[in-house]
């Protein structure tokens, strides 16, 4: 590249710095207006690669029942243990 | 730690477990019993506890650990047989055995106590909903048996006396000291490194849990303090002749006379501790050797009684003096500064720190003799 293209090209870039100095400077924005701006969606579909839900065997019993808290309270049996009758440090 | 509803013990964590290595497979696999929505039909043939056959239900996934476990002292329980066995005499081994039954063998560990579930022997009950924990929970597992002492210096719980520096500094807990090798019984890395292991495995179980080398030991980590490299004179005077805790210990619980017997009125199995306290006594070494050649280390009084067993017949320990009832001790509760670190003289000539014959049950003092220190050291000028 010349000397004179470069020396052009600055020239430019410099003009170009001192018009943006003329800009109207930005009106302050009161802390509360800016405050109640409503948030918008950025993502308007879902991920494209979704949580994956556990697949638990409907088939299973087992675990079907396990699982399940209000049918173990039903269906367990009631632990009946005699208190200790040991004295001291164990 | 309050104890868990008949419900709350078995209830799985379905959505998390599905997704463990163990949660793909059938649980039938494991627990036998049937598929069926009724519960009596479900659970014909049931095997609550697998890992109480360790060898069948784990062993074939985890060879380089079942094992080995095999001789654990946590599944085989031989460090109570054999300070038994060296106290009494085989024909009393058939009494023995049923008052093991009764009272001990219920703190025998299988995986699951482990990595699944509470110790059946504190009441048992899922940790974690079913995930297996490849580290048991400190409170829920380890300190759930090993409570009354370890668990209650560990964590501070005795009157007065501070929480382990391990645990109130650095939030330690027992895995971070006690590697999975020595819980499973493995050997040390560094002897897997030379010996197959077919040969470590075929090792025979540990007679107690001070057998061999320090597991785990203080220079593992604090590698400086071995002949005072850390700068610190009495590291260089002592770390050969003193075990780390006869300086870094604090008061720790000793307990008197415990009886065993089974109840008249529930049949139930209890036991009777006269007394504990806390003490804080150095004495010799009774293990002394290659890997524990302290002259000095702290004792705790253990709560064997000549009569602990006389409910199973009479005179079941003729050979009570054989061992020392005041034993080899590592109490969990270290401190960087202790009243033994403050001068010389806080140990030398102070013989309220030893364990000398005034200290001692006149009807101990032969099984104690080994342990006794007969003159305590001379203060430094």
């Amino acid at each position: 590249m010349s000397f004179k293209r470069i020396f052009a090209f600055l020239g430019v870039a410099l003009a170009l710095v001192g018009l943006a100095g003329c800009a109207p400077a930005p009106a302050a924005v009161p802390q509360e207006a800016a405050a109640t701006v409503e948030p918008v969606a950025v993502r308007s579909r879902p991920m494209l690669i979704p949580t994956p839900t556990p697949f638990i065997d409907p088939n299973n019993e087992c675990l079907s029942c396990h699982s399940d808290k209000d049918r173990l309270i039903q269906t367990a049996k009631p632990e009946e243990k005699a208190p200790s009758e040991s004295k001291g440090e164990g | 730690m309050a104890p868990l509803e008949p419900w709350e013990k078995v209830l799985i964590d379905a959505g998390a477990f599905v997704q463990t290595t163990h949660g793909r497979m059938d649980c039938i696999e494991c627990h036998g019993g049937v598929q069926s929505p009724d519960k009596e039909t479900a659970h014909q043939g049931l095997i609550a506890r697998p890992s109480e056959d360790s060898e069948t239900f784990c062993g074939e996934c985890h060879p380089n650990v079942v094992p080995a476990y095999q001789s654990s002292l946590h599944l085989t329980q031989s460090g109570y047989w054999t300070v038994l066995d060296e106290r009494s005499t085989p024909e009393n081994h058939p009494a023995l055995e049923e008052m093991f039954g009764n009272h001990c063998s219920s703190c025998h560990t299988t995986c699951g106590d482990c990595h699944v579930s509470q110790p059946s022997s504190v009441g048992g009950g899922f940790v974690s909903g079913h995930i297996f924990q490849a580290k048991p929970s400190m409170t829920r597992n380890c300190t759930a048996c090993h409570g009354s002492r370890v668990g209650k210096e560990y964590l501070g719980k005795n009157e007065g006396v501070r929480a382990d520096v391990h645990f109130r500094q650095a939030r330690m807990t027992c895995v971070d000291c006690h590697t999975m090798d020595e819980m499973h019984g493995s050997q040390r890395k560094d002897c897997a490194s030379c010996h197959s292991p077919s040969e470590l495995f075929g090792n025979p179980p540990s007679p107690h849990r001070y057998h061999g080398e320090e597991q785990p030991a203080c220079t593992d980590c604090h590698s400086k303090v071995v002949n005072g490299l850390d700068g610190v004179e009495m590291h260089k005077q002592h770390s050969q002749d003193l075990s780390c805790q006869v300086c870094h210990s604090v008061e720790y619980t000793s307990c008197d006379s415990c009886h065993v017997a089974v109840s008249e009125d529930t049949g139930n199995p209890y036991f009777e501790t006269k007394a504990s306290y806390l003490t804080f006594l150095i004495g010799r070494n009774p293990l002394q050797n290659e890997a524990r050649p302290y002259e000095y280390v702290v004792l705790r009084h253990v709560p064997v009684d000549k009569d602990s067993f006389s409910y199973y017949g009479d005179d079941l320990l003729p050979n009570y003096d054989a061992l020392p009832t005041w034993v080899y001790a590592t109490p969990h509760n270290i401190q960087l500064d202790t009243p033994q670190t403050e001068t010389c003289n806080a140990c030398h000539g102070n013989a309220s720190l030893f364990l000398t014959a005034d200290k001692v049950n006149p009807a101990e003092m032969d099984a104690n003799a080994p342990v006794i220190v007969e003159s305590v050291p001379e203060p430094v000028p």
